[in-house]
């Protein structure tokens, strides 16, 4: 039985697993227990190609459908869960706005997390009345990590485009000698994507060399993952696995793990933005980016030493 | 009697990791305190600030931790007065996330930093003072802590 209920997605990948609980809900109410996706057909980036990797491990979701055919299979569908947070291209969002009969909340002023926002628009709108899911993302069945008895941590400097500017922290080369250094039987590991964390020598590198699902299973296997607020955080939340986060410029309320015990190392700086969109925030125009570059070694260690002996 | 730089204050800005930069406000230290921290490497005294000036003598020792690396775990270092804390123990417990603090046997407000402590070094020049300590603690000497990594290691294996 194909799903009768379809949304849009064009976005990130953390913006993909905050999604998950309002995807389940929404097909928890079709027939079938699925809900599509419609995908941009234009979409060009390397996030489109991992998007595909998930989705096609998640039960919930049934086809992926492009935007440039969605027109000739709309019939096909009662349900057009909508958002407001992807955008695809005028046609296609046309589509999609004549079946929405709500004004979109202003992000700005809900001060929600992202899943609540998504999941409000299932409960207000829609019609659900369920429990909330929990996100969700399955891992690949490899890579196996050789722990060889030791502790795994993962470190992901990550971040897409623009963004990255303020989600780098740029003491990773540090961090690493340290842990090298102070902790006895440990294992480094770094993820990510293109030449992310290429100053940074760990045990076993697997920058650019996995696909998302294989990358989720690193992070499964991981005692504690040290990142910034990128698409693998909420990867590492959906998966539960110990998170430390340095926190920079991005929304704190509005992305902040929340299913992952986790330690978010924010330094609380007046141009720091707490809640809305991240398009308040001051970084706009910052060159300095003392949200991040005053993050200290000293304080992530202190963050991993509470991890790794249980004080945290 | 007080050493009568203590009774001076000079403003310092907390230098929090090894690449020296600074963050977080002001505050206000004794001079004494302060060149001490300064000498771990724990604060920088801001140069235009290096000229002593007299005012306000009061220190909030209780928030003392705060101005070595803003968190981590609270080792007080016991020395007297003829003594620093070896800079390159200090430095590396920094950046492992102990926030060293150090402190004279005779300073008056040490039973405060006592209580406030997780774990207290005591430098070997004033090893009696292990019998005041009320947390767990680990003499310092450097000759036989040569690996400064298995030192830190074993003041973490104090942590209660």
């Amino acid at each position: 039985m194909n799903s009768r209920t379809i949304t849009p997605f064009h976005n990130g990948l953390g913006n993909f697993v905050q999604l998950t609980p309002a995807l389940q809900a929404m097909a928890s109410m079709d027939p079938s227990g699925k809900i599509d996706i419609c995908a941009d057909s234009l979409w060009q980036d390397y996030r489109k190609r991992e998007m595909f990797d998930l989705w096609e491990r998640l039960p919930f979701i049934g086809r992926v459908v492009g935007s440039d055919g969605l027109v000739n299979v709309q019939d096909q569908y009662d349900t057009w869960f909508y958002t407001g947070w992807s955008y695809i291209n005028d046609e296609t969002m046309e589509i999609f706005y004549k079946h929405k009969k709500f004004s979109i909340p202003d992000w700005n002023f809900t001060l929600e997390h992202e899943t609540e926002y998504y999941l409000k628009f299932a409960r207000d709108f829609y019609g659900y009345s369920g429990l909330s899911p929990k996100q969700v993302i399955i891992p690949a069945d490899t890579p196996v990590i050789d722990k060889q008895g030791k502790r795994v941590i993962t470190l992901c400097n990550g971040g897409f485009g623009a963004l990255k500017f303020f989600k780098d922290w740029p003491y990773f080369p540090e961090l690493v000698k340290e842990i090298k250094a102070f902790i006895p039987n440990i294992l480094t590991v770094k993820i990510g994507h293109a030449e992310e964390l290429s100053d940074t020598p760990t045990d076993i590198d697997y920058v650019n060399k996995l696909t998302l699902s294989q990358t989720a299973r690193v992070i499964q296997q991981s005692d504690v993952i040290v990142c910034t607020d990128t698409g693998n955080m909420h990867i590492a939340d959906a998966l539960e696995t110990p998170l430390i986060v340095i926190w920079g410029g991005s929304s704190l309320i509005k992305n902040k793990p929340v299913q992952a015990p986790n330690k978010i190392i924010h330094l609380d700086l007046p141009c720091q933005v707490l809640s809305g969109s991240i398009w308040n925030c001051k970084y706009q125009g910052c060159f300095e980016k003392k949200c991040m570059d005053n993050v200290t070694v000293g304080g992530v260690m202190y963050a991993i030493r509470s991890f790794l002996n249980g004080n945290a | 009697m007080t050493n009568p730089l203590e009774m001076k204050m000079v403003r310092v800005r907390v230098i929090c990791d090894t690449l020296g930069t600074a963050r977080g406000d002001a505050d206000l230290l004794p001079i004494g305190k302060a060149m001490m921290l300064e000498a771990m490497g724990a604060v920088k005294i801001m140069e235009d600030l290096k000229k002593l000036k007299h005012g306000n003598n009061y220190v909030n020792y209780m928030e003392k931790f705060k101005y070595s690396n803003g968190s981590g775990t609270r080792v007080l270092w016991v020395k007297n007065r003829v003594t620093n804390p070896n800079h390159e123990f200090a430095k590396t417990g920094q950046n492992c996330g102990f926030n060293v603090v150090g402190v004279n046997t005779d300073d008056p407000n040490i039973e405060h930093l006592l209580r406030k402590a997780q774990v207290v070094v005591i430098d070997k020049d004033v090893v009696d003072f292990k019998n005041e300590a009320k947390v767990p603690s680990i003499v310092f000497e450097y000759d036989i802590y040569a690996d400064v990594y298995a030192f830190w290691r074993k003041v973490e294996s104090l942590i209660k």
